[in-house]
């Protein structure tokens, strides 16, 4: 090929991948048939070669665990009593709530539709905080419902295709969740902050907040996505800008992103999808950027 | 070589990549090394280069990056340049030294996910994403380096065959021409 031509061609192709970059740096409402048929068509690779991958690793973790398999049984029944006794209690309150709604004439929230996933592919490098579920629009999931896990709250669902979704953890820069502190009820924005990624950032959203290492940050309720009271994780560092005018803190999830298997997406609730579909639009939520 | 020979090898080769896209995303899920968990594609892509010289190492490491790029769904292109990048460089080295010596090998995949790496975060700053904290930076980018030189032994020799498959394609148009 003549130098010319060489270098036609080399500036197209840059100018392409730029363009490519550009556009799917930005949020989008789906990604491409070409992409989503790629996602697919390896979904059964992918969910065979985590099952066997988490088998493997499944062997060495019980071969290595057994050796205190005696100690942390005993724990496991002594917190399973503990547990026990409070859900006892937790079920009086439930039942005094209930007929304390019913006397105030209060409608019951109903509990939303939940959807149990698994996980099957992690990102493709390390820079991003991201997961491929094996659920996707055929089982109902939709691009920014929440994702759970029995330990706290996991991310939001980013994009879903007809088998799979690619969800977005807590940790990802791009994520951001509003929070309140346990303690005081202070409203909160709780967002990832890149690599580590093993810890998130806390902006307080009122003046001269109160905030302490120790602290318990829950979800606010006051986005359609999570309800009010799923936790977030525990604060680690306070850290005070110059005269006390701004505060920021670190605070540590509670749920492990490295060893999650299995999640669940909550549902929209009917009341909400009815909502956004007359509204014509997505419902609000977890920040997109 | 045979024309359907050569389509079922290239089939073939076809089908490694993918796999080997598999497993990066699927199989190492629950295998990460100190946090971090290895881009196998690369280590293909740089061992590629490095039998088969610059041009074809970036036109490898573009092809492959994005195809991953494809499946992660974000800045899709930015695998592609910072695999192409790899790829070259490591293909440029490739052409002056002896490419199977052991610590040649070695040396390349470090300093190809090294190089990788920093294009990739700065590539992804560039589109405003915030850059990582230096400390990070360095404990991925170590901790990465270590895992890809671990998985030399057996990437590589994957990586040899395809730069077979390539030669042979290169024979093919020499002996048409």
């Amino acid at each position: 090929m003549r130098g010319w031509a060489v270098v036609v061609v080399a500036g197209l192709v840059m100018f392409s991948l730029v363009s490519a970059i550009f556009l799917t740096s930005r949020a989008r409402d789906g990604v491409t048939w070409v992409e989503g048929a790629l996602r697919d068509g390896l979904a059964p690779l992918m969910q065979a070669a985590n099952r066997l991958s988490r088998t493997v690793t499944g062997l060495w973790t019980t071969a290595a665990g057994l050796r205190h398999a005696h100690e942390e049984n005993e724990r496991l029944r002594a917190e399973l009593a503990a547990l026990r006794e409070e859900n006892y209690r937790l079920q009086e309150y439930r039942r005094e709530n209930e007929a304390l709604r019913a006397v105030l004439g209060l409608t019951l929230q109903l509990p939303a539709p939940t959807i149990s996933a698994e996980v099957i592919a992690r990102p493709l490098n390390n820079w991003w905080s991201v997961l491929i579920i094996n659920k996707g629009s055929r089982d109902g999931v939709e691009p920014l419902m929440g994702v759970v896990s029995p330990d706290g709250v996991v991310g939001h669902v980013r994009s879903v295709n007809y088998l799979t979704s690619e969800v977005i953890l807590l940790t990802d820069p791009r994520s951001a969740v509003g929070g309140i502190v346990q303690r005081t009820g202070q409203p909160v924005l709780v967002e990832g902050f890149g690599y580590p990624g093993t810890h998130l950032r806390l902006r307080p959203l009122v003046a001269a907040a109160d905030i302490q290492p120790g602290d318990i940050i829950v979800t606010s309720g006051m986005s359609q996505l999570f309800d009010k009271g799923i936790p977030i994780g525990k604060v680690d560092e306070v850290d005070v800008g110059p005269y006390g005018m701004s505060v920021e803190a670190t605070v540590r999830p509670f749920v492990d992103f490295g060893k999650l298997e299995f999640v669940t997406v909550l549902g929209l609730r009917p009341e909400t999808k009815a909502q956004a579909q007359a509204d014509g639009e997505a419902p609000a939520g977890a920040g997109r950027r | 070589m045979r024309p359907e020979r050569s389509g079922r090898r290239w089939l073939a080769l076809v089908a490694v990549v993918l796999g080997l896209l598999v497993v990066q995303l699927a199989g190492f899920a629950h295998m990460p090394l100190f946090g971090v968990r290895p881009e196998l594609l690369l280590v293909f892509v740089l061992g590629v280069a490095l039998q088969r010289g610059a041009s074809e190492g970036l036109v490898v490491g573009m092809l492959t990056g994005f195809l991953a790029d494809l499946v992660g769904g974000y800045l899709v292109g930015l695998s592609a340049v910072s695999y192409g990048a790899a790829g070259w460089a490591a293909g440029f080295i490739g052409d002056r030294v002896y490419p199977d010596r052991g610590l040649v090998v070695l040396a390349i995949v470090a300093g190809g996910t090294i190089l990788s790496q920093l294009v990739y975060v700065a590539g992804a700053s560039a589109f405003g994403l915030p850059w990582p904290p230096v400390d990070g930076l360095v404990r991925v980018t170590l901790a990465l380096t270590g895992y890809h030189l671990l998985l030399v032994p057996v990437v590589y020799p994957i990586a040899r065959w395809a730069a077979g498959v390539l030669a042979a394609r290169s024979g093919d148009a020499g002996l048409e021409a």
